[in-house]
């Protein structure tokens, strides 16, 4: 009987770690692409991903959904209340634009960036997986709200 | 072997308890529907605020201010909800009354939400704590229509 106890406590400890194994093993697509990345493999070691991690860096990004879909971007923060942001107009990237934006820290790896655009009269709330390298947009104007989403890149340095 | 049978049942139910927890905190948008939030400030311009926000369907939600300056008004909206995290959503709508557009990211693990609170001058940043229980039903958790039609039956 205590045989049969011992196999049954070694089979559950085998499938608990085999299923947390399996959750490690199961990251989403974007993830596996950008984690070939050594940058993005730093950040995610971290315990907790914040804004002074993210200064010097450059990712770029595509809207997958929404009215700006399939616009690019490339974004660099220069420090941690700065960024420059350069958005794909044609085949060609505009000047990049300076922005000072705030910081909000929702999880250990959620970042949520705001800033109001005097050029194009709206505020932009701008947010960052780090788990799953997706980004979200709502972009505030006088007349409506939109909202993109797309998956994010860190920029080869 | 009783003892063994009981052990055996324990270690069980826990390890499906655990891997059930585990897989628990994925919230999907369609979860919030039929809920009401309990939502108040705790940093930033509206300190103390709070709000009752009856999630009515996937589109439409109409908030009650509860304390603030605000406090008696109530608007029913349409939003848009973003899966953001497992266990974070982000709302976003717009409101006639207040002429301020919300942008709330809610994180269902910590309870904490975190407003961007868009004006026409300025924005606000804001932070402060929710909790989340089934709708109940009564008259003053009904949309304005609502509540009309259920004081004409009376």
């Amino acid at each position: 009987m205590k045989r049969l106890f011992s196999c049954v406590l070694l089979v559950l400890l085998i499938a608990t770690a085999g299923y947390a194994a399996k959750k490690k093993r199961m990251p989403p697509v974007e993830k596996q692409i950008v984690e070939e990345q050594m940058l993005v493999d730093q950040l995610i070691e971290e315990r907790k991903v914040n804004i002074n991690d993210l200064v010097g860096r450059t990712i770029e990004y595509t809207w997958k959904t929404g009215p700006f879909k399939d616009a690019a971007h490339v974004l660099t923060f220069v420090d941690p209340n700065t960024m420059k942001l350069s958005i794909e107009s044609g085949s060609k990237m505009t000047n990049s634009s300076t922005i000072s934006f705030q910081t909000i820290q929702v999880t250990d790896h959620i970042l949520i960036l705001t800033w109001r655009s005097e050029e194009y009269g709206s505020t932009v709330v701008l947010t960052l997986n780090f788990d799953t390298h997706m980004m979200y947009e709502v972009a505030v104007s006088e007349k409506s709200n939109y909202l993109s989403e797309g998956p994010f890149v860190f920029k080869k340095q | 072997m009783r003892k063994i049978s009981i052990l055996l049942f324990v270690i069980l139910f826990l390890q499906t308890t655990a891997c059930g927890m585990a897989q628990q905190v994925d919230i999907l948008p369609e979860d919030l529907v039929g809920k009401t939030l309990h939502e108040t400030w705790r940093r930033g311009s509206f300190v103390g605020a709070s709000y009752k926000t009856n999630i009515l369907s996937a589109t439409q939600m109409r908030w009650y201010a509860l304390t603030g300056n605000l406090k008696g008004k109530s608007e029913e909206v349409e939003y848009a909800c973003t899966k953001i995290g497992k266990e974070v959503l982000q709302l976003s709508w717009r409101e006639k009354t207040t002429g301020s557009q919300a942008v709330v990211t809610y994180n269902f693990k910590t309870m904490k939400m975190f407003g961007v609170i868009v004006e026409k001058k300025r924005d606000f940043l804001l932070q402060g704590t929710f909790t989340i229980e089934l709708t109940k039903d009564r008259p003053d958790d009904l949309p304005e229509l609502s509540k009309k039609e259920a004081n004409s039956k009376q």
